[in-house]
């Protein structure tokens, strides 16, 4: 069987204290045919020594500060891999997780979107919390649309476009997925855990409030739900 | 039936709105139930939020949608009512009578067609959740009972 490149694009923004241990996991990956792409959203910290420091095994890209969004497309556009996965800088994945995810996709070359389920890991600054939640089901599997377990195909894009740059900061990698699977789509979940979402304090998503960017989500949520509603009813 | 006098205002402590190409979302804090809107309700809410009674409301909406004369204030009661219903708005206590306020003049646009306006109720907030999970310790996880 031919591999196939998997092109692992790590957005990061001041996350120098995260960001090698992402990296190591993608180099821990059993599967082997990987190109990692590093985007520098206009950093202010040490991550550009931290990134250089892994030499031609991690290509990295530094740009002024633009976003996620847009720092996903940089990636994107500068990979050169059939298959396209991200990764947040604070978070890892686990060594089987392409290779799990790889396996799927040849079954199930219809599935579009391949996400899987993660766990949360507290650092160690919130160790009161992590005691708090210890048998609680956000410490077990989580299932998601998580932007870190996502495999997709380059494809996909071409087909359904890029992360759109002037959404919501918060939401665009989960609207760009309604988008998309709202214009037909599949996606799946992996009920693996294949991701370890790190929790902190910096965590951009730790107090998501009610806002213009989440009636944002609201509004493509119901369109998603319409999409499917009129692709059933066909 | 409201009369065409009566005064509401959204429920600001627990509703979160935005007008979204054209379409109103709302959303209940209290219970994340959201809404939509679409066109002429979109417009009945800008209106009621601007400060007009259920009469100005009624009138607005006939003259800026063709083929409304004869239905709106029966239909922007209806619609009024049902969003009482669901603690969208409430009846104003205000003492007086306040102003409303109103859009800036501008180019006269051409009508839109009128459709009787309908509130879309949606319970599928935990569904969106599941998607993505709220972060331990997130308000939203006590708020929603996903935990």
């Amino acid at each position: 069987m031919e591999l196939r490149r998997v092109a692992c694009v790590i957005p990061t923004f001041n996350a120098a204290a995260f960001v090698a241990e992402a990296i190591e996991s993608v180099l821990a990956q059993t599967y082997a045919e990987t190109e990692i792409i590093v985007v520098d959203d206009g950093s202010t910290d040490l991550t550009e020594d931290v990134v250089r420091s892994f030499g031609k095994k991690v290509t990295y890209l530094p740009r002024p500060h633009r976003g996620a969004a847009a720092a996903k497309n940089d990636g994107i556009r500068a990979s050169t891999g059939e298959l396209i996965a991200f990764l947040d800088a604070d978070d890892l994945w686990a060594p089987e997780k392409l290779a799990r995810q790889i396996a799927r996709l040849e079954q199930h070359p219809d599935i579009d979107l391949l996400y899987s389920e993660y766990r949360n890991f507290w650092s160690s600054e919130l160790e009161e919390e992590e005691k708090e939640y210890r048998d609680h089901p956000l410490s077990e599997a989580v299932s998601g649309w998580s932007i870190s377990t996502l495999l997709t195909r380059r494809s996909v894009f071409e087909r359904f476009g890029f992360f759109e740059e002037h959404a919501s900061e918060r939401h665009q990698s989960l609207m760009w997925a309604l988008r998309t699977a709202g214009n037909g789509a599949c996606v799946e979940v992996l009920p693996e855990i294949l991701m370890y979402r790190r929790l902190h304090p910096g965590n951009q998503s730790r107090g998501w409030t009610i806002n213009d960017e989440f009636l944002e989500l609201i509004k493509a949520w119901k369109d998603y739900r319409q999409s499917c509603e009129e692709q059933s009813g066909k | 039936m409201l009369s065409s006098d009566a005064r509401l205002c959204p429920n600001s402590q627990d509703v979160a709105a935005k007008i979204l190409d054209g379409e109103a979302i709302m959303i209940n804090l209290a219970n994340g139930t959201y809404y939509s809107l679409d066109k002429v309700g979109a417009a009945v809410w800008e209106l009621i939020d601007n400060g007009h009674t259920v009469g100005q409301v009624a009138d607005a909406i006939a003259e800026r949608f063709e083929g409304a004369t004869g239905h709106a204030l029966d239909d922007v009661q209806k619609l009024l009512q049902a969003m009482l219903d669901e603690k969208l708005l409430l009846h104003e206590d205000g003492q007086g009578q306040s102003v409303p306020r109103s859009s800036p003049d501008g180019p006269v646009a051409p009508k839109l067609p009128y459709q009787s306006p309908e509130l879309q109720i949606y319970r599928d907030m935990a569904d969106l959740l599941a998607l993505e999970p709220p972060t331990p310790g997130a308000a939203q996880e006590k708020l929603w009972g996903n935990s």
